[in-house]
């Protein structure tokens, strides 16, 4: 009877800790699109903002922070592809491999507001590049690289030894094995981290606040040296004119459109992977 | 690359049969483990050499060093010499892609890519000419026309490989080989993970195919190599313990481990 016990404790004690993480998630959705909802309207969607935010849309928020990731994203998955061939087809040594993981893992723990310090005075003042979206994607991509990379390399090393060993006794070279197998296969391992990647540096304003970004008053950048305006940034100066209440509830409508930006790429993330787990099922 | 001029052993006449493979002092050892001791051994042109003895004597590790599939196991230590057609094929200046188009491989598991059933075939040699489309599909047709599989896929050459059945995939992957144009053809167990009438069909190609192959097959059936083996090599604990016609030793071994194997398939060497 203890034992009968003992489990259902358990089982208990579990199911509760399920229930306080779904309810955490549902509760901040739920203030989310419960404060933010009533501000979003077409022409929050498709306007720029006037009086830094507290009127008008923020079409060209929604479209810096895009422009940001896509950028980012360019950059990170040739870097994070060859990072995970690597890693997977040449390096046979296992010492070096546990530095290389040591390395990905520091990068991956470095604190974003680093990354924008460090973009700052590297880039913006060492290069005298000045505030650059483009800046921004690259160290955006800086940060995501851990998460594609592991992925990209997860998804290639787990692709079976005997499709290498096949392809290569048809006599085809290791690049052709590399080009014509495993990247194939491999690819949607790696677009799943890459959307994972992008749905986190979405989201980010520490990295990009000083070096990619303006507060107001830009409009869609016509060269690689230009700001943009992004959501996270334009929510952090909505915040802070709070005593506004148009501009506080602009914020709630921003920190949704965010929210919803961040759950798509989740979940095209979860759709692929789930794809890609069938095929290598069979 | 350049390879080695092949010279054509000029004293092959009459019956003698020409040697492709030569195995001279082979010796493999993974790591600290000797998995091939002192191996000689050569494999006639045209014929079926059968491998036989039990698992883990070493015959898988034998016929994947012949194209060097065991290139990439880590802590792989060779010595010896194979010499496929005069050239030795562990030479550094081996060029190892080259070798293996005339080296083919079938392996235990039917492997088809995530493909067509026509874009499996054409695997091998998709990258290495320009072919038409019209010359492609007559590629693809001769090949699964001689592992008899034509009939049952001419009408959806662009079905996904993965649709077919376990032997008929096997099949594909050795037309698969042979769209290569391979001189030998090494299959490891190929039939192992199959039905008996796949298994029955695949034999019974391996017999027509020797007019124009030299195959090696591996098994550790048996009766399979009885009904096949033109010669039969039986290997034990890495150590080839008897070689000739196949016939020879069915009907009168005088090796008394081959005896007790080919009586119980077992072995205690």
């Amino acid at each position: 009877m203890s034992r009968k016990l003992q489990n259902n404790l358990f089982y208990a004690s579990v199911g509760i800790a399920v229930l306080i993480c779904s309810l955490i998630l549902l509760f901040l959705f739920g203030i989310i699109i419960w404060n933010g909802l009533p501000a979003i309207s077409l022409d929050f969607l498709t306007n720029s903002s006037t009086e830094f935010g507290a009127s008008g849309g923020i079409v060209y928020q929604i479209s810096g922070s895009i422009l940001l990731v896509i950028f980012s994203a360019l950059i990170c998955l040739p870097l994070a592809l060859g990072t995970a061939i690597f890693k997977s087809e040449y390096l046979k040594n296992e010492k070096a491999h546990k530095w290389i993981n040591t390395l990905i893992y520091s990068l991956n723990g470095v604190p974003s507001i680093i990354f924008g310090i460090f973009g700052l005075i590297f880039f913006v003042n060492l290069l005298n590049m000045g505030i650059s979206w483009f800046v921004g994607s690259i160290i955006l991509s800086m940060m995501i690289l851990p998460t594609v990379t592991l992925s990209a390399y997860q998804s290639i090393n787990s692709i079976p030894t005997v499709y290498r060993e096949t392809s290569s006794a048809l006599g085809l070279n290791k690049w052709q094995v590399i080009c014509h197998v495993l990247l194939p296969q491999g690819f949607s391992g790696a677009i799943t981290g890459l959307l994972i990647g992008i749905a986190r540096a979405i989201g980010e304003t520490a990295p990009i606040m000083f070096i990619a970004t303006a507060f107001s008053g830009v409009q869609l950048p016509s060269s690689f040296v230009e700001p943009v305006l992004t959501l996270p940034t334009h929510i952090l100066a909505l915040t802070q004119q709070a005593t506004n209440p148009a501009a506080l509830q602009n914020a709630w409508g921003a920190s949704l459109v965010l929210v919803m930006l961040v759950v798509i790429f989740s979940i095209s993330a979860l759709f692929i992977r789930l794809r890609h787990q069938t095929i290598s099922k069979r | 690359m350049e390879q080695k001029a092949i010279k054509p052993n000029l004293s092959v006449v009459g019956k003698t049969l020409k040697e492709v493979i030569q195995i001279k002092n082979f010796q493999v050892w993974i790591k600290e483990n000797h998995i091939l001791a002192n191996i000689q051994l050569s494999i006639p042109k045209n014929e079926i050499t059968c491998i036989i003895g039990p698992s883990g004597s070493g015959k898988s590790t034998l016929i994947r060093s012949i194209n060097r599939i065991n290139d990439g196991i880590s802590g792989l230590n060779i010595q010896g010499e194979i010499i496929f057609n005069g050239l030795s094929v562990n030479d550094k200046d081996v060029d190892v892609a080259q070798l293996r188009t005339q080296i083919g491989m079938v392996f235990q598991k039917p492997c088809v890519f995530p493909k067509s059933i026509k874009e499996n075939v054409l695997f091998g040699i998709q990258h290495l000419k320009n072919l038409s489309k019209l010359e492609k599909l007559q590629i693809a047709e001769e090949h699964l026309k001689t592992v008899s599989l034509w009939k049952e896929v001419s009408h959806r050459l662009n079905d996904k490989a993965i649709s077919l059945s376990l032997g008929q995939q096997q099949r594909l992957c050795i037309a698969r080989t042979l769209a290569v144009k391979p001189e030998v053809i090494l299959l490891d167990e190929p039939t192992s993970s199959l039905d008996p009438v796949s298994t029955r069909a695949i034999e019974e190609m391996m017999v027509k195919l020797k007019e124009n192959y030299t195959i090696i097959f591996v098994t550790h059936n048996i009766q399979q190599a009885k009904r096949i083996a033109d010669n039969l090599i039986f290997i034990c604990d890495g150590k080839v313990i008897e070689q000739g016609p196949a016939s020879r030793i069915f009907s009168c071994s005088t090796n008394p481990q081959t005896k007790a194997y080919l009586r119980d398939e077992y072995c205690d060497c």
